[in-house]
């Protein structure tokens, strides 16, 4: 009992300070508890869910999936005839890519092997460069495979134009020697869509394409300053084949080549905002007139499209012509892949 | 103020004992791992939303079964399994219940829902079973048997943090509780010094203990 006493004068002899500290105590402690029980779902790490999403519209795993489904249907389109391959190619291109898939489907039997092994892809799986970000439809991703004989790498565009459409190929077209694609942003992040919006690049996608269609026309493409783009070898190539075949058939007829933009497919941005890879295509007729009296025979592909093995008066040929562009924020665009098809012709 | 102090000691006590009851429960529910498992049964293909899968920084694991065979299960961006979705016959999850351990299930949509397995818009898939983390957020989930019919969901997010966090409210309960009651059985059967009506301490006069003297300080007066 003394005891107890003595601590209570103890107590009182220590004054109102320390009796204010202890009230002081108990009052911010039992704010804390409170606060403790009142704020208790961010306690446990509970909180509302985050409203944006960011990044590339597929994940990196995703899209690498998607992709070698795609392309392995692709493939297996390219070696199968008839209502099955159909089907097959219905569901791996879409649009122009469609139909010059088609095209070739009728014009594999005019294949040597060396040509056909010419197209076949490695067994490796494919190489996922960018993926469009954002949650807005179309969105597209950007692929890379490699041709087993001769190792040039292929670029397609894969797009998917709603939630309930699987991706599909849009254009494709191997890379020419000596060019180079730069780098997209990570494919987690996701690259912007090349989208209506061309602030940033030298030339629209639209303006270039429609350029260089007009540059490869034969015999006598339009003079032009300043062109938009440099110079590369599928145009080279064109320019070079055309003029072999009118060589050929300068005797007896004559030989022309137009070439007008069709489309801009799709395409992504580059990374820190440095241009563009667009993939455009572009149509190409060919015309032979025979100014002759004789007929002129004509290719195994012609034949397969036509069915006639020679004409008398005139031939065209249609082709769709798959261009890949690297568009700079400033200077010349280059074409850095391009892949021709010929999809149509008629004969008189 | 002695009352008002033996009133606030044995409410601390009270606090105490939720805290350490609070604790012990969520630490034997929790388990160890921190494990919180959420269940339900739908009767069609069933949406889980940010709202059950982006709340904590975990992974969050989904089970289905169904007596009718497997179950598939996707992992979208909410927008696109919302549009995949559109007005087809579908459960969605608007809330998972703790410590019910539920999953509240609305239904909507009234068409059928196409199997949506090989649909391109999922980030991840799995059959039975699917794992979505906390990088991609946020994230929906569709889970569509296969061969249709009613099957199980379960939801279970591991976070060993609640089970730390379940150990101390234990602790700090036990000990909040153990001071306040010690406090009030050493002074349950005081009187109380506070006896003015107007809540002001009483005049009661200060006890002083008596004068002693040292002893040798007595010997040396006699």
């Amino acid at each position: 009992m003394t005891l107890r006493v003595t601590r209570r004068l103890g107590t009182r002899r220590l004054g109102t300070r320390r009796l204010g500290t202890r009230r002081l105590g108990a009052v911010v402690g039992a704010v804390a508890l409170a606060g403790s029980l009142a704020s208790c779902a961010s306690v446990a790490g509970i909180s509302d869910p985050p409203t944006a999403t960011v990044g590339g519209a597929v994940s990196s795993s995703r899209a690498q999936a998607i992709a070698a489904q795609v392309i392995d249907t692709a493939e297996k389109a390219t070696a199968t005839p008839g209502a099955e391959g159909d089907a097959l190619r219905d569901s791996a291109f879409t649009g122009d890519a469609l139909t010059a898939a088609k095209a070739d489907a009728k014009l594999a039997g005019t294949l040597s092997q060396d040509q056909k092994d010419a197209v076949t892809l490695t067994p490796t799986p494919p190489v996922v460069l960018a993926v469009s970000n954002g949650l807005s439809y179309p969105r597209s991703m950007v692929v890379q495979t490699t041709r087993a004989k001769s190792g040039l790498p292929v670029l397609s565009l894969l797009v998917t134009p709603d939630v309930r459409t699987a991706f599909k190929i849009a254009a494709s077209a191997p890379m020419l020697p000596a060019t180079e694609v730069p780098a997209f942003d990570q494919v987690t992040q996701g690259a912007p869509s090349l989208g209506d919006d061309v602030a940033g690049l030298a030339v629209e996608p639209e303006q270039l394409v429609g350029a260089y269609a007009a540059s490869l026309a034969y015999p006598a493409p339009p003079a032009a300053d300043n062109r938009p783009f440099t110079d590369d070898a599928f145009a080279n190539k064109i320019k070079a084949a055309a003029k072999d075949q009118a060589d050929k058939v300068a005797s007896v007829g004559s030989f022309t080549e137009q070439h007008l933009a069709k489309d801009v497919a799709g395409g992504l941005r580059l990374a820190g905002d440095r241009g563009a890879l667009a993939f455009t295509v572009m149509e190409r007729k060919d015309t032979l007139l025979n100014k002759a009296s004789g007929t002129i025979n004509v290719s195994e592909p012609f034949k397969a499209l036509t069915g006639v093995s020679s004409v008398k008066a005139e031939a065209t040929l249609d082709s769709l012509e798959f261009v890949v562009f690297v568009i700079p924020d400033s200077g010349q665009a280059q074409v850095v892949a391009a892949q021709e098809n010929l999809v149509s012709a008629t004969g008189t | 103020m002695a009352l008002a102090r033996r009133i606030a000691v044995a409410v601390a006590a009270l606090l105490g004992l939720a805290l350490a009851v609070f604790g012990a429960w969520f630490a034997f529910i929790l388990g160890p791992k921190g494990t919180a498992a959420f269940h339900a049964t739908s009767n069609a293909p069933l949406v889980l939303g940010p709202n059950v899968l982006n709340r904590v920084t975990a992974p969050v694991t989904v089970t289905a079964s169904a007596a009718s065979g497997p179950v598939f299960l996707g992992a979208a961006v909410p927008q696109d399994t919302d549009e995949l979705v559109g007005q087809a016959k579908h459960n969605f999850v608007a809330s998972a219940d703790f410590p019910a351990r539920t999953l509240t299930i609305e239904q909507l949509g009234s068409s059928d829902l196409a199997n949506p397995s090989d649909s391109h818009v999922w980030r991840s898939t799995g059959e039975g079973s699917i794992t979505v983390t906390q990088d991609q957020a946020p994230q929906s989930i569709l889970a569509y048997p296969a061969q249709g019919g009613s099957f199980d969901v379960d939801v279970t997010v591991a976070r060993n943090t609640w089970f730390l966090q379940a150990l101390v409210a234990l602790v700090v309960g036990l000990i909040v509780m153990a001071f306040a009651g010690g406090w009030l059985w050493q002074n349950w059967r005081t009187t109380p010094e506070d006896s003015g009506a107007d809540g002001t301490p009483a005049a009661t006069p200060t006890p002083q203990p008596e004068p002693t003297e040292a002893p040798e300080r007595a010997e040396e007066r006699r």
